[in-house]
């Protein structure tokens, strides 16, 4: 099985809820959203970037020419490989916790 | 509502467009406003622009992580292509690689003689404030200058003037005799001079200190080599070494004096132990040693110069006035004094062919690689469909460049290091290679691999990167007359470069053999000298050696010509007023009949003439023109008085002969007097016959231990110590010869390559000319001719370069020989020739190959 980061983990969660409108802006509200820990936009390039690499995700390229002045956009989306990834991390982490749910323990709040 | 552009961080942006690849840019950028847009809408401008600002601040290292990843992907890709080529074109690569390594290696060998010659005495500390004191004296009628100056004048600038820091006389023995258990050696490097020394120059005491070391009379520093010579590895410190017959005491041990110093010594003593006579030290006339001082910091030396000008006249103004003389003083700065002495055009003219044979080495590879570069041109077409941009493709064939240059810097390198004993004996100078990786010449190496990396792969790369992908896989790229006439005219520059070196090298062998075999006005064939104690009796012990049958003739002298003289002041009894500096020379009666001078006035010395001896003398027309006479005939009988004015140094003329060159043919005859003074012989000259000279030389040998004539017995044949004088000459024709090799390799390389490149290309045309009936001959011909017109067109440019720049070198000689237009014939004759016979492998290999092969394919 492949490691892979939380970052990268969040990013592909955040690509596959967004469906069709994954690019640049909506990943990262999405991905901030459940990641809790601030990262700054070059991280969440370099992750993409580290993913498409991996064949986690394929990126297609759409040019506005007369809208938006003209911008582009990168949409992502999940590959099946990358589809097959994120589930194969949600076993894993299942099979980590697994029996520990039950257990009754408390987390003391120290402050 | 305002413009969004207005509103984006501009210089933010910016920063950020230059960390993104290419392909994502424009994404990025616009999710980075999208994203910004809405914070204002929320959050308003301040906050927005804080976020653009830290986004981008702290998304920088990553980018570059990013960028770097994308660019060593490439740059492997681009090496493993390099290596491959390299090694599948390994003829292709052997050229480059070898023919820039040894422009590299020339332009390096070059860089290093020059430099050690500019470097001289730079290492002394505040070597800008040091000078030489040098005088210049008017005689009235004829003015002369002087490195030295005189001891007075030293000693007034120490006391008097404020802005010296301190000052040293120097005075050197030429030779001295050490006698060290029993053993005698002659040594050179022999000087006296003040503790002031070590003030001024960098002077490394590795035993005893510079202030004990003239605490005694006769105390000695020597040098480290010299210690190791006489006492190995003993302590030299309180030992002593009999010099000329008087004990040195030796009170300190410095280590050797750098190559690059004007001022060599092995032997440092004290000025008190120099035995000048009071008058001497306080006679302002008597220019005889050398003076250097050191400047305070602030003092500006121009200033100083003018204002110690007339120092003599200030001082002894009263003598000077009498005499009728200016004497005036110059400052003459410590770093130029080597400089001087070296002929620095030629330094300037082999840092031009330096740098030429490396521009040379360069073209070649130009020509090679953009001749070779169908093999490249399929790979480019498919690099630029894929999407490779023009400046992707320029830097990688840079690249390529850079990394064959750096292959050849090593491989010259090697070269440096292997040719460097043979350069250093070339030059005349001890050098070293590992002076090369001194810090400062680091910059220098870096510097030459990039410069040539650059140079070569600039054009190629720019060839390259323009082709059109259609094309390439088209194989229809080597059409158009542009690039042809681009190589060609490189073969042009470099044959122009290589003939000028030819025919430099054929004249200064020519003018080198026409000293050589110039007729001097006497006799130097067959005459052995050599120098000798005669006691007053010079007579019988000629006599001695006139004995043995192969001796046909004897003659003592002061010293043969070329091997000195005595420049003394000159008057004509009657005319006193007029100063004349001339040389004087003592040779007895036998001098002029055995060395063949011609008399053109006059009589020559006669062994029975009593007055002859001591009375009389023989001058040259040179110094009857100097003294202006109008003839020969009317020097006769005049009086010569020479030095101060007694009755016992004047000499009245008896003869006067023809011009003979006794110094070298590179200075013009200078004004002589000949007198017969038995006193002042201390050389002999035997003229032998050619049989059995070696019998003959021993013979000498043993007579002259059994005469007692001396302490060291050193012959030497005239004509050979007269060639010594031309040996700078010679080095001039070696070092040029060396060059001029290597340029014509070079040319040759590059000119291999382009009939290599020229075949290729015609490889159809002749195969077609084939079928239709063309002959072998016929077809190496027109390939030849292309190059034959380069050739003529290099020999026409040439020519003229050439002449220029010879006939400048052959002003500097007093005798030169006429630039004959054979020079030039032959020097473009050998050329052509050597060309022919580079590409005749290649066209006849073209010329002879079946016809059906070329034409095969496709």
């Amino acid at each position: 099985m492949n490691i892979i980061t939380r970052l990268e983990e969040a990013i592909l969660i955040a690509i596959w809820r967004l469906e069709d409108n994954a690019y640049g802006v909506t990943i990262n509200k999405q991905a901030s959203k459940s990641f809790k820990k601030k990262y700054s936009m070059g991280a969440l390039y370099f992750a993409l970037d580290q993913l498409l690499r991996k064949d986690y995700v394929t990126k297609n390229v759409k040019r506005f020419y007369h809208e938006k002045g003209g911008r582009s956009r990168t949409y992502y989306s999940l590959t099946n490989k990358g589809k097959k990834a994120l589930l194969e991390v949600k076993a894993y982490q299942k099979s980590l916790w697994e029996g520990i749910s039950e257990l009754a323990f408390d987390v003391k709040d120290s402050k | 509502m305002r413009k969004k552009k207005d509103t984006i961080p501009g210089l933010a942006a910016w920063i950020l467009a230059r960390m993104i690849r290419d392909e994502d840019r424009l994404s990025i950028l616009s999710d980075f406003s999208e994203t910004y847009e809405e914070l204002i809408n929320e959050k308003g401008h301040l906050e927005a622009c804080r976020w653009y600002w830290s986004q981008v601040l702290k998304s920088l290292p990553l980018f570059m992580t990013n960028i770097l990843y994308w660019r060593l992907v490439m740059i492997k890709n681009y090496l493993k292509i390099a290596f491959r080529n390299i090694k599948r074109h390994k003829g292709c690569s052997f050229i480059n690689i070898s023919g820039l390594g040894v422009g590299m290696a020339c332009f390096i060998l070059i860089y290093i003689y020059v430099s050690h010659e500019f470097s001289y005495d730079k290492f002394h500390s505040d070597a800008d404030r040091i000078y030489r004191v040098e005088t210049r004296v008017n005689y009235g009628s004829q003015e002369l200058s002087f490195s030295s100056s005189c001891d007075p004048l030293i000693s007034t600038l120490r006391e008097k003037y404020p802005e010296v820091a301190s000052a040293v006389r120097i005075r050197s023995s030429r030779r001295v005799v050490i006698e060290h258990n029993n053993v005698r050696f002659y040594e050179s490097g022999f000087i006296y001079t003040e503790e002031d020394m070590f003030n001024i120059f960098n002077i490394q005491f590795l035993k005893g200190s510079p202030e004990t070391a003239f605490n005694h009379l006769n105390s000695m520093i020597i040098s480290k080599d010299t210690a190791t010579k006489y006492f190995g590895n003993d302590n030299p410190i309180g030992k002593s070494l009999n010099i000329n017959g008087n004990d040195f005491k030796i009170t300190g041990v410095v280590q050797n004096p750098p190559t690059n110093t004007h001022l060599q010594y092995n032997f440092i003593t004290s000025m008190i132990n120099s035995r000048i006579s009071p008058e001497g030290m306080t006679n302002w006339a008597n220019v005889s040693s050398l003076g250097y001082i050191k400047l305070k910091p602030d003092v500006i030396a121009k200033e100083f110069e003018e204002k110690i000008k007339f120092i003599a006249h200030e001082y002894e103004g009263e003598y000077f006035k009498k005499q009728g003389w200016t004497y005036t003083c110059s400052l003459q700065p410590l770093i130029g004094i080597h400089l001087q002495s070296v002929n620095i055009q030629f330094l300037y003219i082999l840092s031009t062919i330096g740098f030429l044979i490396l521009i040379l080495a360069c073209l070649n590879f130009i020509s090679l690689s953009t001749s070779v570069a169908s093999n490249r041109a399929k790979e480019v077409g498919i690099r630029k469909t894929v999407g490779a941009q023009p400046m992707q493709l320029v830097k990688q064939f840079i690249g390529e460049s850079l990394l064959i240059s750096i292959f050849a810097f090593i491989f010259s390198i090697l070269l440096v290091i292997m040719t460097m004993p043979f350069f250093s004996s070339l030059t005349g100078r001890e050098l070293r290679s590992i002076d090369l990786f001194h810090l400062n010449n680091i910059i220098f190496l870096i510097s030459l691999i990039l410069l040539t990396g650059i140079i070569s792969g600039f054009y190629p790369a720019l060839f390259l990167s323009k082709l059109k992908p259609v094309l390439t896989i088209n194989n229809r790229l080597f059409t158009g007359k542009r690039k042809s006439f681009l190589r060609k005219a490189f073969i042009v520059c470099q044959f122009t470069v290589s003939i000028i070196l030819i025919i430099g090298t054929i004249s200064v062998y020519t003018q080198i053999d026409f000293m050589k075999n110039q007729y001097l006005g006497f006799e130097k064939e067959q005459k052995v000298i050599f120098s000798a104690d005669f006691n007053n009796n010079y007579k019988a012990i000629k006599d001695e050696f006139l004995k043995h049958p192969n001796i046909i003739g004897a003659t003592a002298c002061y010293a043969p010509p070329g091997h000195g003289y005595n420049n003394r002041t000159t008057r004509v009894v009657g005319k006193e007023e007029e100063n004349w500096a001339m040389n004087w020379i003592s040779f007895d009666h036998d001098f002029i009949p055995e060395y063949k001078i011609q008399m053109t006035a006059g009589r020559p010395f006669s062994e029975n003439i009593i007055t002859d001896a001591g009375e009389s003398c023989i001058i040259n027309e040179a110094a009857v023109k100097t003294l202006g006479w109008k003839s020969p005939e009317e020097a006769i009988g005049k009086i010569l008085e020479r030095g101060p004015r007694k009755p016992e140094n004047r000499r009245t003329i008896i003869g006067v002969v023809k011009d003979f060159h006794y110094t070298g043919l590179q200075d013009p005859v200078e004004p002589l007097v000949m007198l017969n003074d038995p006193q002042s012989f201390y050389s002999i000259s035997l003229t032998i016959k050619t049989e059995n000279v070696s019998e003959t030389l021993s013979f000498i040998d043993r007579k002259w231990h059994e005469l007692h004539l001396g302490d060291i017995y050193n012959y030497a044949f005239l004509d050979e110590s007269f060639n010594r004088y031309y040996r700078s000459e010679e080095r001039i024709g070696r070092i040029f010869i060396t060059f001029t090799s290597l340029a014509i390799f070079l040319s040759c390389l590059g000119l291999f390559g382009l009939v290599y490149f020229i075949s290729k290309q015609r490889t159809k045309e002749i195969g077609i000319r084939k079928v239709l009936g063309a002959s072998v001959s016929g077809i190496t011909g027109l390939l030849s001719r292309d190059l034959a017109r380069c050739v003529l067109l290099a020999n026409i440019i040439a020519w003229p370069m050439a002449y220029y720049f010879i006939n400048r070198w052959l002003q500097n000689f007093a005798c030169r020989t006429d630039l004959s237009v054979w020079i030039f014939l032959l020097s473009g004759l050998a050329a052509f020739c050597i060309a022919l016979l580079t590409v005749s492998y290649q066209t006849i290999k073209a010329a002879t190959a079946n016809p059906v092969d070329s034409l095969r394919y496709e």
